[in-house]
């Protein structure tokens, strides 16, 4: 019997510090939109940063963002975290390099594209935006072993 | 280079068809929320159950929903796909049945552990809503290996591309 358990908050904390790749969810006009995501979390807030339009255009309107990743064995052996919170653009040099140096470290293989995307943006001036989430609610839940 | 291509209708089928797992975002009082679903597609629809309470509340306050589908080999080698429309929940009992065969057949790894909660009564019970989608757009994008491009710059109006 498959059973299902909900991770205490430390639990969902470690995980979403050790996973990189999210799915996040946005809502347009009681429209949902759901694009996958790389992130990094500090223990505090999470950063990730998009250069496609449509994502900027939606969390301008509408901040409020469920961030979804999850670390699956198979379909019977997996952990899943939930992330609710706001999601503000990130303005200042500082802060969008210390938030892309934190992107970079969690994501190594990218780092090549993502350097060049945050400095193509420095240049043609919003093309790509780098984000934060305060959460508001870390969750979780898994499936324990059966007996 | 890692460029991004938006795949064609016939591939992002193949991955809707292959892959059985996504992620379905759906939103009440413009609040998103993002669950894991297993999920069965028989072109042109897309079933899907819940056994969760939270689901089905949100689905009969909003009906739209968004089911992004992914294959990741690593950061520079994937596909996702994202497809949008209303969730019906199914109310017929022959509707329902069907519908969970089809998504049992389709998750065989997870057959052993629903086909025990679908046969006994209080398995049923667990299962709360079996709904189906009927996409009105589906979008897909997708990563090109590595140093290969496609067609000439100006056949690719649709590509995006992130330099490296």
């Amino acid at each position: 019997m498959l059973k299902i358990t909900n991770l205490v908050e430390a639990e969902a904390r470690v995980l979403l510090k050790a996973l990189k790749h999210g799915h996040l969810g946005c809502s347009f006009h009681d429209q949902p939109y759901v694009v996958p995501m790389h992130y990094a979390f500090d223990g505090e807030n999470i950063y990730f940063f998009t250069t496609e339009g449509m994502k900027t255009e939606y969390l301008s309107a509408n901040p409020k963002v469920c961030l979804q990743v999850e670390q699956v064995s198979d379909d019977r052996h997996w952990r899943s975290v939930i992330v609710i919170g706001e999601a503000e653009q990130l303005t200042g040099a500082e802060e969008i390099g210390r938030a892309a140096e934190l992107i970079l470290k969690n994501n190594a293989s990218l780092t090549p594209a993502i350097n060049q995307t945050i400095i193509d943006n420095k240049e043609r001036n919003g093309a790509a935006a780098v984000y934060h989430i305060r959460p508001t609610s870390i969750t979780g839940r898994q499936t324990i072993r059966h007996s | 280079m890692i460029e991004i291509e938006e795949m064609g209708e016939k591939e992002m089928k193949r991955v809707l068809e292959r892959v059985g797992y996504g992620h379905l975002g759906v939103v009440r009082d413009n609040r998103p929320y993002v669950v894991p679903i297993h999920y069965n597609y028989d072109e042109p629809h897309i079933y899907f159950y819940t056994t969760e309470g939270m689901k089905t509340e949100y689905i009969s306050q909003n009906p739209e929903v968004c089911l992004q589908v992914e294959e990741v080999n690593d950061s520079k080698n994937w596909r996702s796909v994202i497809a949008w429309g209303k969730a019906e929940r199914l109310t017929e009992e022959a509707e329902i049945e069907k519908a969970m065969k089809f998504i049992l057949e389709r998750n065989p790894t997870l057959t052993p552990a629903l086909n025990l909660m679908w046969i006994d009564t209080w398995g049923r019970a667990l299962v709360k809503a079996v709904y189906r989608i009927d996409p009105h757009i589906i979008s897909g994008r997708m990563t090109l290996p590595e140093g290969e491009t496609r067609g000439a710059p100006s056949d690719n109006q649709n590509k995006s591309t992130i330099k490296n």
